[in-house]
C-alpha cells in the first residue's frame, strides 16, 4: 500500500509540473499560432527562435506595479485571482494519462522498490464520481470571475463579471449532458475506466477506433463548445472582449494577479482539452499501432514502459487539441451576446437533451440484448442530425436581427414625434 | 440536564447575537470572541463525551477532520447569517457548502458531496449573486440601510436558541439507547453504502414515483420561473427598441 | 462493537441541529429578501446532515434519497424565488422586505 501511495504522490507531482511547464509553453505557442494565422513572425527575439519567451513575459509580470483601483473591494480584489486558480488546478486530479499499471511492478529501487498488490489506474486520484468532480470543479470557476467584476469597481469589470456569470450557468447545462451521455453508455463515472473501453474498434469497420467521438459525434461537438464557451475563449469571450469592456473583468489587475487569471484560463484549457482527449478522444489509445504489435486491442494494464508511452500519446493528443483550440480562436469572430445565448439556450440544450435520451435508449437496448457494439450509437447521431435539420426547417424563422434605436443618442434616426410617442409609452 | 451544554448554548446565543449587524454600534470583535469560546466549549464538550463512551478515547486526532469541517460549517454560516455585504454572505454560503461536502465525503455519500457542489455552488448561488450583483453597485460601496440593521435581533435568537439548547438536550441525555452508537467502520459499512449503483437502485426502485414527482416539480418551476421573470413591461427606457410597444 | 476513528453520530446530529438554528436565527433576523432565501438553504443543509448520518448509522441508501429530493426542492425553490424577488426589485428598487407589508393592514 505504500508503494500505491508513494506511485499516487508521483502522479500528482508530475501532473503538477506537466501543467505549469505546459502553460509557459503554451502562452508562445498562442503567439506563434497567432503569428502564422495572421502571416507574421510572432516572438523571435528572447533566445532561439524565442523560446525563452515565457522566461522574458514572467520577469515582465513580477517586475509591473501591484496596482489597486481606490473603489475596489479590497478583500475580494485580492481573493478573485485565488479563487479562480485553486479550481482550474484541481480538476486535473482525476484525468487518467497512462492507462493503468498492472499488479506486481515494482516502484524503481531508489523509491523503496514496493510492489503493487493491485492493478490501478495512472491518476492522481480515482473516486467513483470524477466526471461529476471534473463538473464541480468547473462550476466553482465561475466564482473567481464574478469576485474579480464586482470587486474591481469598475463597468468594465462588471459588466464582464455579469456576461460570465450569465455565459457559464449557461453552456455548463449541455456540457453536463454531453459528459452524462458518455458516462451513461460506459456505465460508470470514473474516467479510468470509460478511457479503457475506448481503447477497441468498430467490429464492422476494424480500422476505425471505437472512441468516443467517432460513437457519439454529437455529444463531442456540443462537449468542445461549452468548452471553448467556459473558458472563455474566443468566439465566446464576451466576459473580456477588448473592444467592448477593455479587459472585461480583469481590467483593473495589474502584475502576477493578472498573470493568474492568464494562468486560470490557459489551465482551463487544459483541463478541458485533457478531459475531451480522456473522455473522447481515446485517452491513451495510439490506434492501428496496436493492431500491428499485438494483433489485436492494446493492452490496457502495462509495466512502467508502457505507462510511459501512453503518457506520451496522452499529452501529445491534448497538446493538439490545445492547437485546435488556438486555431479556432484566431479564426472565428466573436459571437454577439444575444446569438451567445440563443445557441445556448435554444440550440445546445435541446440538443444536448436529445443526445442523452438517445444514450439512454442504447443503453436500454444493449440491456435487452436488441443491440451489442456501441457503434450503433454512431447511426442513431446520424440519424440525430438528420432530424435536428428536418426540425429547424420546421420550426418557425426568427424574426432576424433587428435595429435597435437608442434613445437621447444624437445618431438616432427615430423622428421627435415617434419618440415622444414611445416616452409617453413608457 | 447538562450544564456544560447549556453554557455552549448560552455563548453561542451570546456570540451571534453580538454579531448581528447593526449599523455603527456593531461589536464583531467582541462577537468573535464568544464564538470562539463557544466553539471551545462545544468542541470540548465533545470531546470528554466521546472520550467517556469511548473509555477514556477521546478521539481528538481520528475526528479532527470532522471538527475542522464542522467549525469552518459553522463560522461560514455564522458569516452568512450575519454579514452585512449580501455578496460576502453569498460567498460564506459556497464556503459553508463546500465544508458540509466534506462532512458527506466523510459520511460516505461522494455522489451527494459533489452533487451539492454542483447544484448549489455551481447553480443556486451563482443565480443569488447575479441578482445580488444587478440590485447592488460593485467595489466599495457601503451596505444598505436595510442589511446593516437586523430586526428583532433579540428575540430571534432567544427562541432560536432555546430551541437549540432543548434538541441539544434530547440528543445528549437520551442516554445510551439514544445516540451514543458509533457509525460503523467504513471497512464494515454493509450493501456497497455509497456506491451510485445502490443510491440509484435505491432512487429508481423504491423511490421511483417520487423521483418523477421529482422532475414534474423542476419542469414545473422551470415554466414558472420563465413566466414570472418574463418582461411584461416595455425595456424602452432603458435601450429604445426597433418595434414601437402595441399599447 | 466500538470502533474508533469515526465521529460518533451525535457529532453530526449537533452540527445539523446548529446549522439549521443559525438558518432560523438568519430567517428571521434579515430584512434583505436574497439573505432570506438564503437562510432557509442553510437550514436545508442542515436537515441533509442529519439524513446523510443517519443513512451512514442505519447503512442504507434511503436518507441519501432524500437529500436528492432536498435538492431539487431547493432548486426548485431557488428558481422560482429568485424569479420573484427580481421581479420585486424591478418594481421598488430595493431588496427590503419591509417594502412589502401593505397586506398588514
Amino acid at each position: 500500500m505504500v508503494g500505491v501511495f508513494i506511485a499516487h504522490l508521483i502522479f500528482a507531482l508530475v501532473m503538477l509540473g506537466m501543467v505549469t511547464g505546459i502553460i509557459a509553453y503554451l502562452i508562445l505557442l498562442e503567439r506563434k499560432t497567432a503569428a502564422w494565422i495572421q502571416d507574421r513572425i510572432g516572438p523571435n527575439r528572447v533566445g532561439p527562435q524565442g523560446l525563452l519567451q515565457p522566461l522574458a513575459d514572467g520577469v515582465k509580470f513580477i517586475l509591473k506595479e501591484e496596482f489597486m483601483p481606490i473603489h475596489a473591494d479590497k478583500i475580494l480584489f485580492i481573493l478573485a485571482p485565488i479563487v479562480i486558480i485553486a479550481p482550474a488546478l484541481c480538476g486535473f486530479a482525476v484525468i487518467p494519462w497512462g492507462g493503468d499499471l498492472a499488479a506486481g511492478t515494482a516502484l524503481p529501487k531508489f523509491l523503496g522498490g514496493w510492489a503493487f498488490p493491485h492493478t490501478f489506474h495512472v491518476m492522481v486520484a480515482n473516486p467513483q464520481i470524477g466526471v461529476l468532480f471534473v463538473i464541480a470543479m468547473a462550476s466553482l470557476s465561475v466564482y473567481g470571475v464574478v469576485l474579480a467584476g464586482w470587486a474591481s469597481g469598475s463597468k468594465y469589470s462588471f459588466l464582464g463579471g455579469l456576461r460570465a456569470t450569465a455565459q457559464m450557468i449557461s453552456y455548463e447545462i449541455p456540457m453536463v449532458l454531453s459528459l452524462l451521455s458518455v458516462a451513461v453508455v460506459a456505465g460508470t463515472l470514473r474516467l479510468g475506466p470509460i478511457t479503457d473501453l475506448q481503447a477497441t474498434y468498430f467490429s464492422s469497420v476494424s480500422f476505425l477506433p471505437a472512441w468516443n467521438v467517432f460513437t457519439q459525434p454529437v455529444a463531442f461537438l456540443l462537449f468542445v463548445t461549452c468548452i471553448f464557451a467556459e473558458s472563455n475563449r474566443t468566439p465566446f469571450d464576451l466576459a473580456e472582449c477588448e473592444q467592448e469592456l477593455v479587459g472585461g473583468y480583469h481590467t483593473e489587475y495589474s502584475s502576477m494577479k493578472f498573470a493568474l487569471f492568464f494562468l486560470a484560463e490557459y489551465s482551463a484549457m487544459i483541463t478541458g482539452s485533457a478531459v475531451a482527449v480522456a473522455l473522447f478522444l481515446g485517452g491513451w489509445h495510439l490506434p492501428w499501432i496496436d493492431q500491428l504489435l499485438y494483433h489485436g486491442a492494446q493492452p490496457v494494464a502495462t509495466g512502467w514502459l508502457g505507462m510511459l508511452l501512453k503518457f506520451v500519446v496522452f499529452w501529445g493528443k491534448v497538446i493538439a487539441f490545445l492547437f485546435f483550440y488556438m486555431w479556432v480562436r484566431w479564426t472565428l469572430p466573436r459571437f454577439r451576446f444575444d446569438q451567445l445565448m440563443n445557441l445556448a439556450w435554444r440550440g445546445m440544450i435541446p440538443l444536448s437533451l436529445a443526445t442523452f435520451v438517445m444514450a439512454s435508449v442504447f443503453v436500454y437496448l444493449r440491456q435487452e440484448g436488441i443491440i451489442e457494439h456501441r457503434g450503433w450509437l454512431l447511426l442513431g447521431n446520424v440519424v440525430l442530425i438528420g432530424i435536428m435539420f428536418a426540425v429547424t426547417e420546421l420550426r418557425p424563422a426568427d424574426s432576424g436581427n433587428r435595429r435597435m434605436y437608442v434613445l437621447n443618442s444624437r445618431y438616432n434616426p427615430i423622428p421627435a414625434s415617434a419618440k415622444a410617442e414611445l416616452e409617453s409609452a413608457v | 440536564m447538562d450544564y456544560a451544554l447549556i453554557i455552549a448554548t448560552a455563548l453561542g446565543a451570546i456570540a451571534l447575537y453580538l454579531l448581528l449587524p447593526r449599523g455603527r454600534a456593531n461589536m464583531v470583535k467582541l462577537g468573535g470572541l464568544a464564538s470562539v469560546l463557544a466553539m471551545g466549549v462545544g468542541i470540548t464538550y465533545l470531546i470528554h463525551w466521546t472520550a467517556a463512551a469511548h473509555a477514556g478515547h477521546t478521539g481528538i486526532i481520528e475526528n479532527l477532520f470532522f471538527y475542522a469541517f464542522a467549525a469552518l460549517a459553522l463560522v461560514s454560516a455564522a458569516g452568512v447569517v450575519c454579514h452585512p455585504k449580501p455578496l460576502y454572505a453569498a460567498l460564506y454560503f459556497v464556503l459553508m457548502t463546500l465544508a458540509v461536502s466534506g462532512l458527506f465525503i466523510m459520511l460516505m455519500a461522494e455522489f451527494i458531496a459533489v452533487v451539492l457542489i454542483i447544484i448549489y455552488a455551481g447553480a443556486i448561488l451563482v443565480t443569488y449573486v447575479f441578482v445580488i450583483m444587478l440590485a447592488s453597485q460593485g467595489g466599495q460601496t457601503p451596505a444598505a440601510q436595510y442589511d446593516t440593521n437586523s430586526s428583532d435581533g433579540f428575540m430571534a435568537v432567544f427562541v432560536s436558541f432555546v430551541l437549540l439548547g432543548t434538541v441539544l438536550q434530547a440528543i445528549f441525555c437520551a442516554g445510551p439507547a439514544g445516540f451514543m452508537h458509533s457509525l460503523p467502520a467504513p471497512h464494515a459499512v454493509a450493501h456497497g453504502l455509497g456506491s451510485l449503483e445502490v443510491l440509484g437502485a435505491n432512487l429508481y426502485s423504491r423511490y421511483a414515483l417520487p423521483l418523477e414527482l421529482a422532475g414534474i416539480l423542476l419542469t414545473i418551476s422551470l415554466v414558472g420561473a420563465v413566466m414570472i421573470a418574463r418582461k411584461n413591461e416595455p425595456v424602452a427606457h432603458v435601450l429604445g427598441t426597433g418595434d414601437l410597444p402595441a399599447e | 462493537m466500538q470502533t474508533f476513528g469515526n465521529p460518533m453520530l451525535y457529532h453530526y446530529l449537533a452540527l445539523g441541529a446548529a446549522l439549521f438554528t443559525l438558518g432560523l436565527i438568519g430567517f428571521m433576523v434579515r430584512r434583505n429578501m436574497i439573505m432570506i432565501f438564503l437562510s432557509t438553504e442553510i437550514m436545508f443543509q442542515g436537515i441533509a446532515i442529519n439524513l446523510i448520518a443517519f443513512s451512514r448509522y442505519w447503512q442504507n441508501a434511503d436518507g441519501q434519497s432524500f437529500v436528492i429530493f432536498i435538492l431539487t426542492v431547493a432548486a426548485a425553490e431557488a428558481s422560482l424565488a429568485l424569479g420573484l424577488v427580481v421581479m420585486l426589485f424591478r418594481r421598488r428598487q430595493t431588496l427590503n422586505v419591509d417594502t412589502w407589508s401593505e397586506m398588514q393592514g
